[in-house]
């Protein structure tokens, strides 16, 4: 790896970094070669990030184009941009990507890059493992968009309910694409929760307990905890769904008895805890966001970690409110609205906590601070529209309107992307080493939230007046014609507000680099948690020394202290303070082919079980050279100096790494084995008739 | 943390010793107990016919439940590990029962009573269970 | 900075000399194949209860008039005891690795792993048996989950074997002594798990009569 390839931007070939400061360590690696190379063969969880938060921004202009299109058919009554097939997929599309390859991805994001970062540690526990994770996301986001060429995407919407999903209502391979893609993604999830669950565990330094754990880190976790249980139950319905579809197996097929709301219920015990590990995230940024501008410490730390903890926990006892209008019988109807309505109660204390922080506190009205306080405002309106769901009889009205589509999109775009672009104004120095531009960051921050509100506000009314989802189109004198044209309008003010952003981005790196390439310090905002007590861009190697922790806010605490009067006083700078990240001398894991190649079998087995089962022998092979590669591979440079500067996360036994390692990836083993046995158990069942 | 400091220096060699695990004699006589404990299942399925429906299905998933903890106590040492061990899984396991058990029971399906209870709720039941009265007529 | 190095080597995850030094006094490995372990429940958990969901639901219009009409219980208890011995054999090869006997660790090992194909043997035995006498995989909806939750089990098992064989063959040059300890551990935890799904599979699907 790099010795000191600092991820100064994304892509690489990067002449800035080598003007930079970059004295060469004496633990040169033979494989570095300081190109884009590096970024395929990376196991830095910084590098890792980086390229979670690329694929990902990649996937969202994919996934807002195709909102900009809904909007565009639904501007006008009778709109004929888009014929009724396309549109179904395309609004399938829209959700499916934006759900699995933009917010989680954005999520994962922040959580790779951070959670080391913030409990002081050096990189995660399996980088490798890391590593995996991305590249089989990626592979899988690839695939599932690759339908668009391939005959057209899934068209059941994101929730495919069966029996609408059988190949007779659904003839295309959309949906398989859609089942086997998100089963891929699904392994990307689920690796990579027990990769940050075992860092987070297991890799504090001495004084970091767990509740002196930044927020963020916590509302990391427990959505790694809900990954970790929910990623299972849609795997199982997404695998039944592929063998009722590619091998006639009957888990939804109502000719013969099967009950299609099996499916709905596998799917929303998944489901409703994913909506929980798409806005817990988001909370945690704004957690760290809205202390740090408000010069105060969170309100009620503790309050704020149960609270999160609450939320995972009761997300799982709330999911049959998807299912109200699906005659699931009035008992449960009764139970499940009684447990929606109290899970508004720990994201009413964490509302109340954010704004007890600001209470009082010094304002600065940052770019970031601004996404944040969007988020609070935004998420309670969503909230709010939530809470009108659990009662039964009133959303037996709302199921299947606007009012839906309005109400998730305040809690999706509200809270979760407007949390993440929070965290993208916030974590920018420390990630790139250059500060986004505030006053272009303003212009981005009003555009969106207005844009957001004008396209996301009138869908309540519309809601409410009987306009239907996933119907294509909607006729003259309906009455829906003024609100629909105002969102219409508002999507793109929306698009206006992302351009900005990516505007932006450009704009600020070339004044950057015009002005000489300042650095924006270890801590340009001022800030509490350990991220910030190094260098900015993260040195490769994070932290010098180990950290060793006191008190929660520990950064803080090291550069305030209290006077004889007992009022706050600076005692030292963060430079003093933040370490210079000039300590070359650590052993880093070392990079690695065997992730990449790995995770590329995936989508080549899947595209072999649906076009030709031959295409699964080479995508199989592919798997299995990448893990017997991975288990034999050493995981450290055996031509890297090797004394006794050990520091990684991975486990130096190639014996113990084969256990580790196998067991991660029983899931898509068994996966793989499972559905080529099946297959040729079905082609078996269909050749004796 | 604290007291997972204070076990922070065991070696690997010693951590198997100092946790007193079973000694083979102990692992071969947790396995002849596994293996009466199925013989008694499989009994207990053969004379199904002369015992009471609901004490047999008792039965047998009590029996169930020890083998699991048997096999998971010893030969997984989760008794002898470190307590976060048991609790990680324990929450895998409560809430999968948990999650699935009410999702069994939205159905109204009844472990009890093999089936549904309702009448007409799902396709193809009304002539299921016409034919089981066919077969008992 | 050699000093400052050194204080990082103190908590680093893991390195050639100590092992496991970790805030939880568990080693990274061994966290994980729990956390991955604790995630399968969900998984046969979902099999299990679409199973049992269609565990009567065999209107297909074919002869089939239920499980009890297939079954093999003394064959399938057959099986399950061997399933359930060779988690013994895997407890003794953990425990002989511990004492550093490679020997006796590798043969038990093997003895698992050979137990583990007879149970996979009788599992495909079984599988032809009802394919047999008519019921394939898309006969019912009865067949489809009886075969997607057995076979996702055998699955897992024949991952077992292979990691059995995998650790036994590819530790020829390196020797499988104590210092393998982790490795043997971490297999046999998957092995015993899948030995206790097996048990719940046995009792809910096989023995709790139906009617």
């Amino acid at each position: 790896m790099a010795i000191i390839d600092r991820p100064l931007a994304i892509g690489a070939g990067d002449e800035a970094a080598a003007t930079a400061d970059r004295p060469l360590g004496d633990l040169t690696r033979p494989k570095n070669s300081e190109s884009w190379r590096d970024w395929l063969i990376t196991v830095d969880h910084k590098k890792i990030g980086i390229m979670y938060g690329v694929a990902a921004m990649f996937f969202f202009v994919i996934g807002g184009a195709e909102a900009l299109l809904i909007r565009l058919q639904l501007a006008t009554p009778n709109g004929t941009l888009l014929s009724p097939e396309v549109y179904n997929q395309v609004f399938t599309m829209h959700g499916v990507t934006m759900i699995f390859l933009v917010i989680m991805p954005l999520a994962a994001a922040f959580a790779n890059y951070l959670l080391p970062l913030q409990i002081g540690a050096r990189d995660v526990a399996f980088p490798r493992l890391n590593a995996l994770s991305f590249w089989v996301f990626l592979f899988g986001g690839l695939f599932l968009n690759s339908s668009w060429l391939l005959g057209g995407g899934a068209d059941g919407g994101w929730f495919n309910y069966s029996p609408n999903s059988s190949v007779t209502f659904s003839p295309s391979h959309g949906i398989d694409f859609y089942a086997l893609g998100l089963q891929i993604t699904g392994i990307a999830s689920l690796v990579s929760a027990i990769n940050l669950i075992t860092t987070v565990l297991n890799m504090r330094p001495k004084g970091m307990s767990l509740f002196r754990m930044p927020i963020f880190t916590w509302m990391n976790l427990v959505v790694q905890f809900l990954l970790l249980f929910a990623v299972p139950v849609i795997s199982v319905a997404l695998f039944e769904l592929t063998f009722d579809r590619l091998f006639d197996a009957n888990f939804f097929n109502t000719e013969k008895g099967a009950d299609p709301l099996l499916w709905q219920h596998l799917f929303w015990i998944f489901g409703h805890p994913e909506v929980y590990i798409l806005i817990l995230p988001s909370f945690g940024i704004i957690s760290e966001v809205i202390p740090t501008f408000s010069r105060k410490p969170i309100f009620g730390y503790s309050f704020m970690v149960f609270s999160g903890i609450a939320i995972g926990f009761m997300g799982w006892g709330v999911w049959a409110h998807h299912m109200f209008v699906s005659g699931i019988g009035p008992i449960s109807v009764a139970a499940f609205s009684f447990s929606t309505m109290f899970i508004a109660v720990p994201t009413g204390v964490k509302i109340l906590n954010w704004l007890a922080t600001i209470w009082g506190g010094r304002l600065r009205f940052t770019t970031a601070m601004l996404f944040a306080v969007g988020v609070v405002s935004m998420f309670t309106i969503g909230g709010l529209s939530g809470v009108t769901h659990s009662i039964a009889p009133a959303d037996t009205q709302q199921t299947d309107t606007y009012y839906i589509v309005a109400h998730f999109h305040y809690v999706i775009f509200g809270g979760a992307l407007l949390g993440i672009f929070s965290g993208f104004y916030f974590w920018w120095p420390k990630m790139f080493g250059y500060m986004l531009n505030e006053r272009i960051g303003k212009w981005n921050f009003w555009l969106q939230i207005v844009g957001f509100n004008v396209t996301f506000g009138p869908m309540h009314i519309l809601g409410l007046q009987g306009m239907s989802r996933r119907i294509d189109t909607y006729d003259e004198d309906f009455g829906f014609e003024f609100w629909n044209l105002v969102a219409t309008i508002g999507s793109f003010i929306i698009a206006a507000g992302i351009a900005i952003f990516f505007y932006n981005v450009a704009y600020s790196r070339k004044e950057w680099k015009k002005a000489g390439m300042p650095n924006p310090g270890p801590d340009p905002w001022d800030a509490r948690s350990l991220e910030w007590m190094t260098a900015s861009p993260t040195p490769e190697h994070n932290f010098d020394e180990e950290i060793i922790v006191e008190s929660q806010d520990e950064f803080w605490h090291r550069k305030y202290g209290y006077d004889e009067n007992n009022n706050v006083v600076r005692i030292a700078t963060a430079e003093e303070v933040a370490q210079d990240g000039s300590n070359h001398n650590v052993h880093l894991p070392s990079p690695s082919y065997f992730p990449i190649v790995l995770a590329l079998g995936l989508p080549i087995v899947s595209y072999g079980l649906i076009y030709s089962l031959w295409l699964c022998i080479p995508g199989a092979a592919l798997i299995i050279y990448g893990f017997v590669g991975w288990i034999f591979e050493h995981p450290d440079d055996p031509n890297a100096a090797h004394d006794h500067h050990d520091d990684h996360g991975d486990s130096d036994d190639p014996e113990a790494v084969e256990a580790g390692a196998e067991d991660v990836d029983v899931d898509e083993v068994v996966a793989e084995a499972e559905e080529e046995l099946v297959a040729a158990g079905a082609e078996m069942e269909s050749d004796n008739g | 943390m604290t007291a997972t400091d204070n076990i922070q220096d065991h070696g690997h060699d010693h951590a198997h010793d100092d946790h007193g695990h079973p000694s083979d004699r102990s692992y071969v006589m947790i396995a002849l107990l596994l293996g009466f404990l199925t013989a008694i299942e499989i009994v207990m399925f053969i004379f199904e016919d002369d015992l009471p429906g609901a004490f047999n299905k008792i039965g047998l998933i009590a029996l169930m439940i020890v083998k699991f903890i048997i096999v998971g106590g010893y030969f997984m040492h989760l008794k002898f590990d470190d307590n976060i061990l048991t609790k990680l899984f324990l929450a895998g396991l409560v809430l999968a029962v948990g999650v699935y058990w009410i999702m069994l029971s939205a159905f109204e399906f009844s472990f009890w009573n093999d089936g549904y209870e309702d009448t007409g709720f799902w396709d193809g039941q009304v002539e299921f269970e016409q034919r089981i009265e066919d077969q008992s007529s | 900075m050699a000093s400052a190095t050194a204080v990082v080597d103190e908590h680093a995850g893991h390195d050639d000399h100590g092992h496991a030094e970790t805030n939880t006094g568990i080693s990274n490995n061994k966290l994980a194949m729990w956390l991955f372990l604790s995630s399968d429940c969900l998984l046969f958990g979902a099999l299990i209860s679409s199973f049992l969901l269609y565990r009567t639901n065999i209107s297909d219009g074919t002869e089939f008039e239920g499980p009890g009409e297939v079954f093999d219980i003394p064959f399938t208890s057959l099986s399950s005891f061997i399933l359930l011995m060779s988690s013994l054999t895997m407890v003794l090869a953990l425990s002989a690795v511990n004492r550093d006997d490679e020997r006796s660790g590798r043969i038990w090992m093997l003895c698992t792993a050979f137990l583990g194909m007879l149970f996979i043997g009788g599992q495909v035995f079984e599988f032809t048996e009802f394919a047999g006498k008519g019921l394939g995989y898309t006969t019912n909806t009865w067949t489809s989950a009886f075969y997607t939750l057995t076979g996702f089990h055998g699955v897992h098992v024949s991952v077992g074997i292979l990691m059995l064989l995998g650790t036994v063959f590819g530790t020829r040059n390196s020797g499988m002594g104590k210092e393998k300890s982790e490795t043997v551990e971490l297999v046999g935890l998957y092995w015993h798990f899948v030995d206790i799904v097996w048990v719940i599979i046995f009792t809910v699907i096989y023995l709790i009569p139906i009617g």
